[in-house]
């Protein structure tokens, strides 16, 4: 058999095969425009003198109050995430712990460690004289901030002993503030720490801190306050032991958060992607002088924000309400200093509010005035799954369907190296996608051998177009179609590879139901509280 | 099959040009022969007359009872018959067959490549003709073949390759020293499971003949290692079969029924053979003087196993019928078969349900009926198409010339274009394998080039593979490999557009820039025509390139 054209095609995408033993938990990874550039914020290089422990910390306290009046609490969790490639299933469980600070009012604000897939979280006074069921009032994925509750009531007691800290203002570079944290558990030391640096390598930006003339208490860990005033200033995302610094966010994001409505968040997507403008060649070719900065557009993501605006791709983006971006990309930002214009963009102001951005195009420079939100992630063809909501999915007859989102699409590509053809397609057809106004597209992903999938075993991983002739809409739509009843019991699938329509049995896929709730997945769908209509 | 590696058998001793000379013999391996392993029998090349025949001769064809005539023509007609007095003058015409090498480096397309040698083994079907794989004689410089029991070295040229079935024919420019001998026949009848073979060779780079003995163990289709690309008939055996067997004849009775080509990396025991309808193939392809290649049907079939399927179509629950799955633009069954046609029999054989056949006795996919077929050849479909029975007559052509972009190329040198630090290449297999390029980067674009006909608009899918640092790119050189979609605002159709657009004629004008874009990159190439002059000067010396390009 002469197959010049498919056995290769077959053969490279052999690379993708994907085996269903291997699923492992991966975060999931959200769809911000990369920076461009790394441009890590540069260190002095201060060699922070060793040798100290938690009694010279505790040589440091000037009068410290009892442990439980300063506002500390431990936060433990139980966390199980769900796996979005198989949906009907949820991973090992495991455990998280953190700190979080009481800030009056029943409410401790904490890392999102904790409440990521949370099943259980337990507040405990840090005596462990008391332990407490939890719940989460809000959290952030974005910010990686969550802010915890009493499960009930009767249990509100608990913060009773505790002292409550307001936010305070921010912190900027060269700022002092003192770090409040609990040496073997219940005694409160005090430690200064100066912010040395700023770290605009993720989606916000962060504060590095080290100690004033020490290292890093050993129990140091995330959740922590840091004080000043004795308000909160900044909370401790991470640490990096060998650098003996301290990852902080910021109390002006804090508060931002702390704003927020329940289940959104403030961090805006404007779905562009850059490209620096350090080539002089490249400048001239754009008409652009010699000595000014600015950002490429490389790609305005459909129905985001920079698209809703009027941003095109080949613009370039002079100015960040009327801050001018370098020629490599860095621009003023009031309290972190010079700043990659990504961070940038996504911190300066919260969803909602307006950003101008001075746009040279063609030579011509205009400012054009965007409307933050996460349109671009959220209301494409493809986007996120929501945070912190359980993957949609129907297992039908042995056929697994679920909605084509970036979470998905992004999973799997991590797992496997790559994707399907049928998948990559899709990226060429978003413009199709958007005109016909379709609310989810549908993906086939997996098919179990059964009675019903019989000579189908070998497909997988590609869209369904339609369903008895109607096209596919929304996921909602796509479970009713597959429900209404046929003539000849046929249910016919058209799907975007070959051999293009499949047919399966209707009495043959409700066997096969039946036997697969059985013995072995007792939830076929979950079309979830968010499905249309 | 995905994930087995086939190994070719051609011992392979690599060397640079820069190698002394006296050197190169002692890179040849060694052969390991062990007198004391059974099955192996070494043959005094001093004297023929008295080497030792296998113990046990297998049985004459003639007794065998179940043969079946294959109903191609055993050799060309060119080539008349004689009959060998006895075995053991067999091996008289089974020659080895060294080769000087030269392998271009596609990762580098500019530069001379990598020289080396490898030896086969050849025998021969017509007078001073030798039969041999494509693999040991492709990127051949020079070719010698050493007769049995003989030292003379005498130069040879290829007389035709078939790099799709692994097969060539070896001319000797002298065929003087072959006058007396015989050569060999090629066996009317395909052999069965179970019958015993012999292969015989110049393994391990040795010098003295080896023969081994096994039987067949299974008749499949598989992938040929030598192309990459293309699947054919095999047969398995499981005598040892080793590097430098290439292209020995494998021997039932006196007659020649395969050629030894490859084996399998996880496996023991297991050869692969060319068989007699892949080689009758061939040499009929080529008694008009020229290879014409394979002929494909262009679509893909699927299995109607499924009932909801079969309900569908109304047909009965006997397991027969496939489905055409899809049709590959352009190709010979393009405007012929529809998606969603029922294949029920190929030129009268009933097509079962997985889309086999029985032919000659065997189960073979029906695709095997265009195996056997020449250009212009034509299959009578009987299909159902919406319900309806009808007869369709595809005629067969051979896959257009782009599709070779799946398989490796052989005896070409390596096109390319450098355009200001930027080395431009056609996408193809020894590309992509050179440069360890990510599929991701191009699937999608090979897919429409090579299944929806994307071919007819342009001559090559080009990537940008290298970037030599200088100061012309020196802000573009971590881009990695990409496709090019235009130049100055055309779109690329090929190596050699790509190429008049870079490179216009000396009288055309210039725009200021030349612009290059490139797939799913972040911005485009920008480059000042009036910089590009003393830029290419200085990029061809310091990277030693001699041309621009190489179409």
């Amino acid at each position: 058999m002469n197959t010049f054209f498919h056995s290769s095609i077959t053969a490279l995408a052999a690379v993708l095969a994907f085996s269903l033993g291997s699923c492992k938990p991966t975060p999931r990874t959200g769809n911000h425009p990369k920076p461009t550039e790394e441009q890590a914020a540069s260190r002095p290089d201060s060699s922070a003198p060793s040798g100290h422990s938690a009694a010279d910390h505790l040589a440091a306290v000037n009068q410290a109050p009892a442990s439980r009046e300063v506002g500390l609490l431990y936060v433990d969790a139980v966390r199980q995430s769900f796996q979005i490639l198989r949906p009907w299933e949820k991973d090992k469980p495991n455990r998280a712990r953190a700190m979080g600070v009481y800030l009056g009012n029943g409410r401790v604000l904490t890392v999102d460690d904790v409440a990521k897939d949370a099943t259980y979280v337990e507040l405990s006074l840090p005596d462990e004289t008391r332990r407490v069921p939890a719940k989460v009032l809000k959290r952030d994925e974005a910010m990686g901030l969550a802010l915890l509750g009493v499960q009930h009531e009767k249990d509100a007691d608990i913060f009773d002993t505790l002292k409550a800290h307001e936010l305070g203002n921010a912190l900027s570079l060269g700022s002092d503030a003192t770090l409040h944290t609990l040496v073997n558990r219940i005694i409160p030391v005090q430690v200064p720490m100066v912010v040395e640096s700023v770290d605009d390598g993720r989606s916000l930006p962060r504060l590095n801190m080290r100690v004033r003339g020490g290292t890093l208490p050993q129990d140091t860990s995330k959740g922590l306050p840091l004080l000043r005033d004795g308000r909160v200033a900044g909370l401790v995302m991470d640490r990096d032991s060998e650098d003996q610094t301290l990852s902080v966010l910021n109390a002006e994001l804090l508060r931002r958060f702390l704003m927020e409505r329940e289940g959104g968040t403030s961090v805006p997507v404007l779905g562009i992607h850059f490209a620096p403008l350090d080539d002089p060649t490249f400048r001239r070719y754009l008409k652009l002088p010699e000595d000014a900065g600015g950002l490429y557009v490389s790609d305005v993501l459909p129905l985001g924000a920079a698209e809703a605006a009027g941003l095109k791709k080949g613009d370039v983006v002079v100015s960040v309400d009327g801050v001018p971006i370098d020629s490599i990309g860095r621009c003023q930002h009031p309290i972190y200093g010079l700043i990659d214009a990504n961070t940038m963009l996504r911190c300066l102001k919260p969803n909602g509010e307006k950003l101008c951005l001075g746009i040279s195009r063609e030579g011509k420079r205009s400012d054009i005035s965007v409307e933050l939100n996460r349109d671009a992630v959220e209301k494409g063809p493809v986007p996120e799954e929501k945070a912190g909501l359980p993957p949609r999915y129907i297992l039908w007859g042995g056929l697994l369907f679920q909605p084509f989102s970036s979470t998905y699409r992004d999973t799997l590509s991590q797992r496997s190296n790559g994707l399907p053809i049928p998948f990559l397609q899709m990226k060429d057809r978003v413009k199709e996608l958007i005109e016909q106004k379709r609310r989810d597209v549908v993906a086939l992903t997996l098919i179990i051998p059964t009675s019903a999938t019989l000579g189908y075993e070998n497909l997988g991983f590609c869209i369904v177009e339609k369903v008895n002739g109607k096209p596919v809409q929304s996921f909602a739509q796509f479970a009713d179609l597959l429900d209404t009843p046929t003539a000849d019991g046929v249910v016919e699938l058209s799907i975007n590879r070959d051999p293009y329509t499949i047919y399966i049995d209707r009495r043959a896929a409700e066997t096969s139901n039946d036997s697969l709730r059985r013995r072995a997945i007792p939830c076929l769908r979950r079309l979830g509280e968010h499905a249309d209509n | 099959m995905g994930g087995v590696k086939f190994f070719l058998l051609i011992p392979l001793a690599l060397l640079f040009s820069a190698v002394c000379p006296a050197q190169q013999a002692a890179q040849v391996p060694v052969p390991p022969v062990s007198p004391v392993v059974p099955s192996e029998t070494e043959v005094d090349q001093d004297q023929p007359a008295s080497a030792p025949v296998p113990a046990s001769l297998p049985a004459d064809p003639q007794t065998n009872p179940p043969q079946t005539e294959t109903d191609q023509p055993q050799a060309a007609p060119d080539m008349p018959q004689k009959t060998s007095p006895d075995v053991a003058a067999a091996y008289r015409g089974i020659a080895k067959i060294e080769v000087a090498k030269r392998m271009p480096d596609y990762g580098v397309p500019w530069q001379a490549g990598q020289f080396g040698r490898g030896t086969g083994t050849g025998f021969m079907v017509a007078p001073g003709v030798f039969m041999t794989n494509a693999h040991v004689v492709a990127d051949g410089e020079r070719i010698y073949v050493s007769p049995y029991a003989d030292a003379r070295k005498i130069p040879a040229k290829v007389k035709y390759v078939a790099h799709e079935a692994d097969l060539a024919l070896v001319e000797v420019e002298d065929s003087s020293a072959f006058a007396d001998v015989p050569y060999l026949e090629f066996s009317k009848l395909m052999p069965h499971l179970e019958d015993e073979v012999r292969v015989i060779g110049y393994p391990i780079g040795g010098n003295r003949l080896s023969v081994t003995r096994g039987i067949i163990s299974r008749i499949d289709t598989i992938p040929y290692a030598h192309p990459q690309n293309d699947s054919h008939l095999i047969i398995q055996i499981d005598a040892a079969i080793n590097p430098g067997n290439s292209g020995g004849p494998v021997l039932m009775g006196d007659k020649v029924v395969g050629v030894a080509f490859q084996g399998l990396m996880q496996a023991n025991a297991t050869g692969y053979m060319i068989p007699l309808p892949v080689i009758n193939r061939f040499l009929r392809d080529v008694e008009d003087g020229r290879y014409d290649r394979y002929v494909e049907i262009g679509a893909k079939f699927f299995p109607m196993e499924n009932p909801a399927m079969r309900k569908h179509f109304n047909l009965p629950d006997d397991a027969m019928g496939t489905l055409v799955g899809d049709v590959i633009r352009g190709s010979s069954c393009d405007g012929k078969l529809e998606v969603g046609d029922v294949v029920l029999a190929v030129d009268g054989h009933p097509v079962d349900s997985s889309g086999m056949i029985e032919l000659d006795g065997e189960r073979v996919k029906f695709e095997e009926l265009a195996e056997r077929a020449f250009k212009g050849d034509s299959l009578t479909f009987s299909i159902l198409r919406a319900g309806k029975p009808l007869e369709v007559k595809v005629t067969l052509q051979p896959p257009p010339a782009a599709a070779a972009i799946t398989g490796n190329a052989y005896d070409e040198l390596p096109r390319y274009v450098q355009f200001a630090g930027m080395v431009f290449q056609p996408l193809q297999r020894n590309v992509i394998v050179a440069h360890n390029l990510n599929p991701m980067g191009f699937i999608v674009e090979m897919e429409n080039f090579l299944q929806r006909g994307g071919w007819r608009e342009k001559e090559d899918i080009v990537m940008l593979t290298t970037v030599l640092p200088d100061e012309l790119n020196e802000r573009f050189n971590d881009y990695g490999s990409r496709v090019v979609t235009k130049v100055n605002g055309q779109p690329v159709k090929g190596l050699r557009h790509l190429y008049s657009l870079l490179y216009p004629a000396p009288g055309e004008k210039r725009p200021e820039f030349t612009v290059i874009e490139f797939k799913d990159a972040s911005r485009p190439f920008v480059v000042e025509n009036a910089a590009l002059q003393a830029g290419h000067a200085r990029i061809s010396a310091s990277y030693n390139i001699p041309e621009p390009a190489r179409l």
